[in-house]
């Protein structure tokens, strides 16, 4: 088995997604190869930071290996003394990654970066859920802000059409119309559309 | 379904004593044990300490585990029992919330209210936070897509494939390759 | 440039006219279609009246989004809760009473009150106009296909043709066994999908409890707006309309027309909403007095295959919205004048 393959059982392990006939051979491979142990480590340390609730590396991670170091040296079960003691305190850190991610997620909401213009492209850079808190963090010029203001009023108001619009809409459209007001991400973001019909001149 | 056909395959090894096995349930479970423990137990060296404490014991029981529930079900028992037993022994009694322990979603917010953290520690989590959105951002649209439908919202893959139109081989393969691309940027801060 | 857009404003005044010529040809076969409209007709009927709880993903152009839906039928009265699995976990509420939008990350609650005046049975989601969408018109065409699957159920598939590029057409999967729609693809006339909705699992129980459908999120600290209808909504009475669309796309007529107003803020804007429909298809028109500082944003919007045009008419702002291409919501807004 290659390497390659191996890595891609631990992320499908991961996610309980394992055929259960590549399991006897992966536990055995993945439990005596240290790197490999750790990848699974850095995969699932890798989702709770997407979920916003990891805690500080080297704490979780190495609980297992902290049971498997008592299991080989057969430690008294009695003992609630670990074998060994992590020196610097652990500290839990999930509100702190939470608060993080929805302080950044608010400075975007109310400060969209800019009026998009209206290309594709724009549409796919607003996209990721994730990409706009890292440009959220940048100070914005005053008319950027002003525009932004501007951008952020328009979709409350669109927002509030949709909720209107909402009660008339057909069968086929309750739910997009529901998701369009339920999505603040990109859902919400009304893009500039220009059609052919358009007369100004 | 699968979940419980390997929890029950790794059980059985585990019984026979392959601690290989074993292994593989407690990188599986650890995290929600630690949670669940956290619920009774304040501070954070005890919680991971007591979440040891329970593994052990539960390996210890294996022998006794006849799979009438499931696997974590088990072992979410042994774990709130070695946290009271843990307490008693202290003499402290559980803590008290406004929450509903019994509710995971207020049992998690409960966990949350208790944080107390250090600078140090803050940064950290930050670097590594930023390293994990950077990482995102950068991905391809469809890797990203399929790494969020599975860890953001829980989906499995049957239903990532449904969502995104392609055989469930393509979205298990484009989960690899998105935690592939975020392991390269992490892999420098934690290890 | 000018010369393609002359050549669009001609083809525009004279489309209606061609239009339906064309359509009626076009439309003869749709009558044999009957097995379709059935399928179409339980469709309606189980969205609104069966207790269903799943898990909704939502993508278009890119995008991906994830609802999480609870519908609860008690009496005959459906209520549902729609929660975004994404983001700051922002819901829709809806009873028989009113729609009550939560935005945690705005701070705000949003309340749509239906009429105090006759209320009606059934259920928030029965479209107060169209109760069952009609496919079998002259704009639209319903076709059965062969079976497939959605969400790990069998499924009869079914395909809803537009008759023209004013409309949008449909792809679906509706369960076998209870026509619920576990996939709908919105697409282009030519087959294009620009949007997909589908239920990657979705549970059907005989009862779902009360606290299901209730908010999750606490709203103590929120601003509250409140809004009412003066003017019952679903009284298509174009007669009371301030304001009318002159030009339609063919097959759209008026609905509705009614009033909004901010509740505690007599005196503040009022808004009126106008109500166009060919039957499947629905375009809002919002007219609501400018405001200074509002000019810049002429012009036309979208997010997914949903359009918004949106355009001053003296110190009025005029904005159509609706699931139609752009074409449809720019004639309709541009088009929009006081009655008298």
């Amino acid at each position: 088995m290659t390497q390659k393959s191996l890595e891609e059982q631990i992320s499908a392990f991961i996610d309980d997604e394992l055929d259960p006939r590549e399991l006897p051979l992966f536990t055995a491979q993945v439990s005596r190869n240290p790197d490999l142990r750790r990848k699974l480590l850095r995969y699932r340390l890798a989702g709770d930071c997407l979920r916003g609730e990891h805690q500080r590396a080297g704490s979780v991670m190495d609980l297992a290996e902290r049971v498997q170091a008592a299991l080989i040296a057969d430690a008294p079960a009695a003992s609630m003394a670990p074998p060994r003691r992590q020196a610097p305190a652990w500290r839990w850190t999930a509100l702190g990654a939470a608060a993080a991610v929805v302080l950044a997620v608010a400075v975007v909401m109310q400060a969209p970066v800019q009026q998009p213009t209206g290309s594709e492209t724009m549409l796919a850079a607003s996209d990721s859920r994730l990409s706009p808190i890292t440009v959220a963090v940048q100070p914005l010029p005053a008319p950027v802000r002003a525009e932004a203001q501007a951008a952020a009023a328009r979709q409350m108001r669109m927002t509030s059409y949709l909720v209107y619009h909402g009660e008339f809409a057909g069968t086929l459209s309750s739910r997009t119309v529901a998701s369009r007001i339920v999505d603040q991400d990109s859902g919400a973001r009304w893009m500039p559309a220009r059609h052919a019909v358009h007369t100004h001149d | 379904m699968t979940q419980e056909q390997i929890d029950r395959q790794l059980v059985r090894k585990a019984q026979r004593g392959d601690r290989a096995a074993f292994d593989m349930l407690v990188i599986k479970y650890q995290q929600k044990i630690v949670k669940l423990v956290m619920r009774y137990v304040r501070d954070p060296v005890e919680a991971l300490d007591v979440s040891q404490e329970a593994f052990i014991k539960a390996y210890r029981a294996l022998p006794n585990f006849r799979g009438d529930s499931a696997f974590y079900t088990w072992l979410y028992r042994i774990a709130i029992n070695t946290a009271k037993n843990y307490l008693v022994a202290m003499q402290r009694r559980p803590m008290e919330y406004d929450v509903d322990l019994q509710d995971p979603e207020q049992a998690d917010i409960a966990a949350r209210l208790r944080d107390d953290d250090s600078p140090e520690g803050i940064a950290q989590r930050e670097q590594l936070r930023e390293a994990v959105e950077k990482a995102i951002a950068s991905l391809p649209e469809e890797l990203r897509t399929a790494i969020t439908l599975r860890e953001v919202d829980g989906l499995s893959y049957e239903e990532i494939a449904q969502a995104m139109d392609c055989p469930v081989g393509t979205v298990r393969s484009r989960i690899f390759r998105a935690r592939e691309a975020i392991d390269s940027s992490i892999r420098p801060l934690v290890e | 440039m000018r010369c393609i857009r002359m050549t669009e404003r001609a083809a525009l005044r004279t489309r209606s006219g061609l239009a339906t010529l064309a359509l009626a040809a076009w439309s003869l076969p749709a009558l044999a279609g009957s097995d379709a409209q059935e399928w179409l007709d339980r469709m309606a009927y189980a969205v609104e009246f069966l207790n269903y709880e799943g898990t909704l993903v939502h993508s278009h152009g890119g995008h991906v989004s994830v609802l999480r839906v609870v519908h609860r039928v008690e009496d005959g009265i459906a209520s549902e809760r729609i929660t975004s699995l994404d983001g700051a976990g922002r819901e829709i509420i809806r009873s028989s009473e009113e729609t009550t939008c939560i935005l945690p990350d705005e701070q705000m609650v949003m309340v749509d009150q239906r009429d105090a005046s006759p209320r009606e049975p059934g259920s928030p989601l029965r479209q107060r106009v169209l109760p069952y969408a009609s496919f079998e018109s002259a704009f639209y065409r319903a076709r059965l296909k062969g079976p497939g699957r959605a969400a790990g159920r069998r499924a009869q598939r079914l395909a809803v043709t537009p008759a023209d590029e004013w409309r949008y057409g449909y792809r679906l999967w509706l369960d076998h066994a209870t026509a619920m729609p576990l996939k709908v693809q919105v697409t282009l006339k030519d087959g294009e999908v620009i949007e997909q909705l589908l239920f990657t699992n979705i549970e059907l129980p005989t009862t779902i409890s009360e606290d299901r459908v209730r908010a999750r999120n606490a709203t103590d600290s929120y601003t509250w707006r409140h809004f009412r209808a003066a003017v019952p909504a679903g009284d298509a009475a174009p007669g009371t309309a301030a304001w009318l669309a002159r030009e339609l796309p063919p097959g759209f007529v008026l609905k509705a027309a009614r009033t909004k107003i901010p509740v505690g803020d007599e005196n503040g804007g009022t808004m009126e909403h106008l109500v166009y429909s060919d039957g499947v298809a629905t375009v809002s028109v919002f007219i609501e007095a400018a405001v200074d500082g509002e000019l810049d944003d002429e012009g036309g919007y979208r997010v997914g295959a949903a359009h918004a045009w949106r355009l001053r008419k003296g110190d009025h702002i005029v904005t159509a919205v609706g699931e139609v291409p752009a074409r449809t919501v720019e004639l309709i807004a541009r088009s929009v004048t006081p009655v008298r």
